[in-house]
């Protein structure tokens, strides 16, 4: 089922963020959401996440749907190491083999026991993707997250995304336009 | 390296032992000066009566009796100030209901507590309530207040990802709260042995340390009193030190088993 946001409103401290903003989502698709700073792609993606409400409008076709999330933020757990952060959120299928496996794909397995507060801004963005990643919902929704990644680490794990994300429904929040291109994403512009 | 980290060592434990030949000394010079074992005895009277006691089987077991109910008071103030906190963080009411209590409580004097809990319970279980009373908000506070500052985006990546109350527990709420938690009980230790002792000099149990203390001053035996006081001071540090290593460990345990192993959760 398609996402479909249809007249979104939002403010902050009566300043409008989102204004009358009507949106689909293909299923199954890669959707890469593009825009300047502080156009409300966030604060969009918080209300499909349910972490906001909005003031008024609807969205419909997340009934069926698991998020899987990156955040603008890691939001991983410091002083645990990359296994356990993605354990904690993924089901007990997702066995510590599978996770180093995984692991070893993204360049993090040498780095896989080490709190994550020790790692690098690049190698906790990939904990963080591959938390998603493996967490197995059917809606991926990714708010910049090949930030930090340098051009060659940043192809691989493209690469890696389109092949895990295949069949899945994915927003993807970027700045960078080589990103969406990469993914074969439906671009989506959010203009002022 | 290794030498300068000993040199260090020996250092820092020459100027203390320094330190504490100087007040004793100052003691001891003082004491000459008053000439007066009444209103001040000297070191090495304390040292005796304190050797004298210890031969004792009556001096362990008022050790025995005290510790065990100011411990008791203690223990109980934790499971309660935690359960209360948890309470209060998940139902306002809660909070709204109990916070006057914990108002009272931390602005009446012990003195006051003391003489009230003499109305209603025992002199032999006062010190459990006294130091129960004067622990418990200390524990509430903090724990509400951990809980109050637990990351709100953890919390929020724990709502998107449908995280269990377990997990949360383990991953987001008892990092958050064990530095608050470890602060209340590092005060909360040194605040139950100064008032259960207190509340025991005023009710006077039978066969408690208060009760050899209140003798004591009754009888004007200064160096017992001076006695007693070093022996509460040091079943206190010792309380203390291994409370503290206890739960250094513990979370020393709790962050290893999540840090390295990657097999562990």
């Amino acid at each position: 089922m398609d996402i479909k946001l249809l007249h979104i409103n939002k403010q902050f401290d009566n300043k409008p963020v989102l204004k009358d903003l009507s949106i689909t989502f293909p299923q199954g698709r890669i959707s890469c959401l593009m825009g300047p700073s502080g156009i409300g792609k966030t604060t969009l993606i918080n209300l499909i996440m349910g972490l906001e409400k909005a003031d008024s409008g609807t969205i419909t076709g997340l009934e069926d749907k698991i998020i899987s999330p990156v955040f603008q933020e890691d939001r991983l757990i410091e002083h645990w190491d990359a296994i356990n952060n993605i354990k904690l959120v993924c089901s007990k299928d997702v066995t510590n083999k599978i996770i180093e496996d995984e692991l070893n794909k993204v360049g993090l397995y040498e780095d896989r026991y080490k709190p994550v507060l020790t790692l690098s801004g690049g190698m906790r963005r990939r904990v963080a993707l591959l938390r998603a990643l493996l967490y197995d919902g059917n809606l991926l929704i990714l708010d910049e997250p090949f930030k930090g990644l340098d051009k060659e680490l940043k192809n691989r794990v493209i690469e890696y995304v389109k092949e895990k994300a295949k069949g899945k429904t994915v927003i993807l929040v970027t700045h960078d336009l080589k990103d969406a291109e990469l993914l074969e994403a439906i671009q989506i512009r959010m203009l002022e | 390296m290794k030498l300068s980290k000993e040199s260090g060592l020996i250092k820092k434990y020459g100027v203390r032992f320094l330190v504490l030949f100087f007040w004793l000394l100052l003691w001891e010079l003082l004491y000459r000066v008053i000439n007066n074992e009444v209103f001040l005895t000297s070191p090495m009277s304390v040292l005796q009566t304190l050797g004298e006691l210890l031969i004792q089987f009556d001096f362990w077991k008022t050790i025995g009796f005290s510790f065990t109910r100011i411990v008791t008071g203690f223990i109980i103030a934790i499971l309660l100030g935690t359960i209360l906190g948890v309470l209060a963080y998940n139902f306002w009411v809660i909070e709204e209901l109990i916070s006057p209590f914990f108002i009272v409580m931390k602005a009446v004097p012990v003195a006051s507590f003391v003489i009230l809990s003499l109305l209603w319970i025992s002199t032999k279980n006062l010190s459990i309530l006294i130091s129960f009373l004067m622990v418990v908000p200390i524990i509430y506070t903090n724990l509400l207040q951990g809980l109050r500052n637990t990351d709100k985006k953890l919390l929020e990546m724990a709502k998107v990802f449908r995280m269990g109350t377990m997990g949360k527990i383990k991953a987001i709420y008892i990092p958050s709260v064990l530095p608050y938690f470890m602060s209340a009980i590092k005060v909360g230790l040194g605040f139950c042995w100064k008032a259960g002792i207190a509340a025991e000099v005023i009710g006077i149990p039978n066969g408690s340390i208060g009760e050899r203390l209140y003798e004591s001053k009754l009888y004007l035996m200064t160096d017992e009193l001076f006695a007693w006081t070093v022996v509460i001071v040091i079943i206190s540090m010792i309380f203390e030190k291994t409370v503290i290593l206890l739960i250094d460990s513990i979370h020393g345990i709790y962050n290893g088993r999540i840090k390295g192993s990657g097999d562990t959760y």
